[in-house]
């Protein structure tokens, strides 16, 4: 798999997995960025056909999941640094506030509420146009599988949605 | 799906909708992928080199190597390549870690091995020793009849060491002071056959041959020729007269009850102690002719009177108003601040960052040394007032000496002039249709430092074409061809190289860089100094081919230019690291300790570079802490022996 067609295939469902772990997107695309660029380096020592997207994908989810690994042991010195940047700096560099859609906001709140499985295959699918298949061969699953947790993952969407208030946000506005 | 379940799902494009601010830019992100591959080639490119670089090194044996990474270095032995590079522990096999690790102990039992080892000798000697009278007469003769014996040796040593600068400072001074502590061991033995160990006696004898040996290592840090040592050699100096002024304070003369100063004094030893110091007042006034300055011929005549005051009744009439230890502590305190004053008193950014903002910088004249400076300190980040520098940099352009063109350059190398005040002093275009034309591509570009600050202001005017960036680079390899046939270039090889690398990164920094990192490699190797010459220091770089004696303008270009195109194989880095070591003898003029300041901050942060670790200074500084376990051995020999009264 030649590095055009990795990129193509893989960039947007591998940022989109990384960013269901928990990473900021912008590191997210930094990590997936990385792990793309160390695939190509040492293609060498990939065992398997590197041509198989199955073979491939696994392969580039371990790099990214080492990645990420290292990304996470280092968080918490970058919270320190970021806490010693000064409010005067941090205003500087603050983007201009952006007014979004409450609902769409809501969404993607509750979108990373989705247990695990079901917050991986959202975001890999629907992050870009990926293909089914791509995301069952980075997460070395069926294509079934990844239709099935898409499935889950949109009902449950769709109920969370639906609530007009939940209890637990009863429950802080009675509290705060 | 029917439609009942698709009311039972939420709708797909509300969940791309919301997810795409998350969403990477697709050119973006390939480009970066791009970059990161590029970078990361770029990188093993460079470790390929790195890797071919120590094949070469690995000509030597592996066990040389090995030896290289646990034996004081000097003592492999003056001819020994200090280019070997020692090897990884984690690179060699089992059988030879296990070798290393039992080798491992060779510096503590050649240094505190050989220190315990004397210990105990003194140790077994004096047990037995009565504790009544001895016999002062019988002493003498004893001390006499040693010095008949095993003189020789010492005298060999004594003159060996005198003439050690054809050999350097660190082998020479390792022997005297392993010798030194084989003699304090035979000497203590001598008087024990007889039964006559004293501690007046054996501290006279330490305290004297220990300011012997201090004289000695003075005198040789001042001619240091070859060496190994990264610390101030001074700081010998100071542990050895040190140690001489604490045994003193620990015996009582026999000269002070009985027969006076100069009749303690054996003959041998004043003998020597003469010569020393007269070595050393000679050296002192060379050093005070060379430096053009008058402190070493004050640290001569301070030395001089120091002399003859103990040797005359001077010292026992200023005994007699002070206590002795009160008088010991005050040299001693002297002492120690003297010989470590290149670290509580060194040269620090904040006396380069004065240097730099000189008032009388307009006469500093040597702009382009003062560009040098200016430039560290902006690249460190210290930096300086530059709205004051400007001020006179102006001041000196209305002047119009020096050429105004050598102080635009250095305003520009050092970063004070900004882009609009330099457009300002430049007719861009003429200079771009001058200097790039294409019927002068072949020409060389007459006088750099001419030239600099124009090419500067061409490519950040913006009006510089593809054609006239390519005739310029052109003109600039023409130059760069010319220093390898022609050396005699003004301001040496060195500079022009780092002035031309420097307008090479403003124009095109990837412009021949394979041709430019092999040149200059060749280029360092070649012009640094190994093999110094009688009374010269060795291990930095000449300005130019011919020329036998290190230069610390082109030694701080040759640096510079380490930072952009890395570390050859074949280079020095310890005896680099020696030449660039503090030395307060030297370090008191800006004109030797700034270039060498920068040097040796600019060094230790190149990346080829490796960092000195604690077992590094254990096998460089030898010669310290072989003075610090004689100081050790000769103080047991004094204190553990028996306080005696005489008997006539």
């Amino acid at each position: 798999m030649d590095l055009q067609e990795s990129i193509d295939r893989f960039a947007y469902p591998l940022t989109g997995l990384v960013v269901s772990w928990g990473v900021p997107s912008v590191d997210a695309a930094e990590l997936a960025q990385d792990s793309l660029a160390d695939a190509h380096l040492s293609i060498a020592t990939c065992r398997g056909d590197i041509r198989d997207p199955l073979v491939f994908g696994r392969w580039l989810r371990g790099i990214a999941r080492n990645k990420y690994r290292n990304w996470f042991r280092s968080r918490s010195r970058r919270e320190r640094l970021a806490a010693s940047v000064s409010p005067t700096t941090l205003d500087e560099v603050a983007v201009e506030p952006v007014y979004v859609d409450e609902r769409l906001s809501r969404l993607r709140t509750e979108i990373e509420r989705l247990p695990g499985k079901q917050r991986e295959v959202v975001m890999m699918h629907y992050l870009d146009e990926t293909p089914v298949a791509d995301v069952a061969a980075l997460l070395s699953i069926t294509p079934k599988a990844v239709e099935g947790r898409l499935y889950q993952a949109r009902r449950t969407l769709r109920r969370r949605m639906d609530e007009s208030i939940s209890w637990t946000e009863v429950a802080k506005a009675v509290l705060l | 799906m029917n439609p009942s379940n698709r009311n039972m799902l939420i709708d797909e494009d509300e969940i791309r909708a919301a997810l795409k601010p998350w969403r990477p830019d697709a050119q973006d992100f390939r480009a970066r992928v791009r970059n990161r591959i590029e970078a990361a080639s770029n990188k093993v490119q460079s470790a390929s080199r790195r890797s071919t670089d120590n094949a070469n090194h690995s000509r030597h044996s592996e066990w040389l190597r090995i030896a290289a990474s646990f034996v004081p270095i000097n003592l492999l032995g003056r001819n020994a390549d200090t280019t070997i590079m020692p090897i990884s522990f984690a690179a060699i096999s089992l059988g030879k870690k296990l070798v290393v690790v039992l080798a491992f102990p060779f510096l503590c039992i050649f240094m505190v091995g050989l220190t315990l080892y004397g210990m105990l000798r003194i140790r077994a000697a004096q047990n037995g020793q009565p504790s009544g009278g001895f016999d002062i007469a019988q002493a003498k003769q004893v001390t006499l009849q040693w010095w008949k014996r095993y003189g020789w040796i010492a005298s060999i040593v004594f003159v060996g060491t005198l003439a050690a600068p054809i050999a350097g400072w660190t082998t020479p001074l390792m022997i005297s002071l392993v010798c030194s502590g084989f003699a304090a061991v035979s000497f203590v033995r001598a008087l024990a056959r007889e039964r006559l160990v004293e501690r007046s006696l054996i501290g006279g004898m330490c305290a004297a041959g220990l300011g012997l040996l201090g004289q000695a290592s003075q005198s040789l840090s001042m001619v240091s020729g070859t060496s190994h040592q990264v610390l101030d050699p001074n700081l010998v100096t100071g542990v050895l007269f040190g140690g001489s002024l604490i045994i003193s304070a620990f015996v009582r003369p026999l000269a002070w009850t009985k027969a006076g100063d100069m009749q303690a004094l054996l003959k041998h030893t004043r003998d020597c102690l003469v010569i020393a110091i007269v070595v050393n007042v000679v050296a002192l006034a060379g050093l005070a002719y060379v430096l053009a300055s008058y402190i070493p011929l004050i640290l001569s005549a301070i030395e001089v009177v120091l002399f003859v005051a103990a040797l005359t009744s001077l010292r026992a009439r200023i005994m007699s108003y002070l206590p002795r230890v009160a008088i010991r502590s005050i040299y001693l305190i002297l002492l120690v601040a003297v010989c470590t004053q290149s670290y509580w008193r060194g040269v620090t950014a904040l006396d380069i960052k004065k240097q730099v903002q000189l008032p009388e910088l307009g006469q500093y004249r040597i702009w382009d040394q003062w560009a040098d400076s200016a430039k560290w300190l902006s690249e460190t980040g210290i930096g300086f007032d530059q709205q004051m520098v400007m001020q006179r940099v102006t001041e000196d352009l209305d002047r119009g000496t020096p050429p105004p063109a050598w102080i635009l350059t250095a305003a520009v190398r050092s970063g004070v002039m900004s882009k609009t005040e330099l457009l300002s002093y430049t007719n861009v275009q003429a200079d771009c249709a001058q200097l790039a034309d294409p019927q002068f591509s072949g020409q060389l570009l007459a006088d750099l430092q001419s030239v600099y600050f124009r090419i500067v202001a061409c490519n950040a005017s913006g009006e510089l074409t593809l054609a006239e960036r390519d005739t310029l680079i052109h003109r600039l390899m023409v130059n760069w061809n010319d220093l390898d046939s022609n050396e005699y270039v003004s301001l040496g090889r060195m500079k022009n190289a780092l002035l031309l690398t420097e307008l090479f990164n403003v124009l095109d920094p990837k412009a021949h860089q394979e041709q430019r990192t092999a040149d200059v490699h060749r280029w360092l190797v070649k012009h640094q100094i190994t093999r110094p010459g009688l009374f010269q220091d060795g291990g930095g770089f000449r300005l130019y081919d011919q020329t036998y004696h290190c230069d610390r303008r082109a030694t701080l270009s040759a640096i510079s230019l380490m930072e952009t195109y890395g570390v050859p194989a074949g280079l020095d880095l310890v005896q680099l690291r020696s030449y660039l070591r503090p030395n307060f003898v030297y370090d008191f003029q800006p004109y030797d300790y700034v270039p060498k300041t920068i040097s040796r901050s600019k060094l230790n942060q190149i990346p080829d570079v490796p960092k000195l670790s604690a077992l590094a200074y254990l096998q460089t500084e030898s010669p310290l802490w072989l003075s610090i376990l004689l100081v050790l051995l000769l103080f047991y020999a004094t204190i553990s022996s028996p306080v005696r009264e005489e008997v006539q």
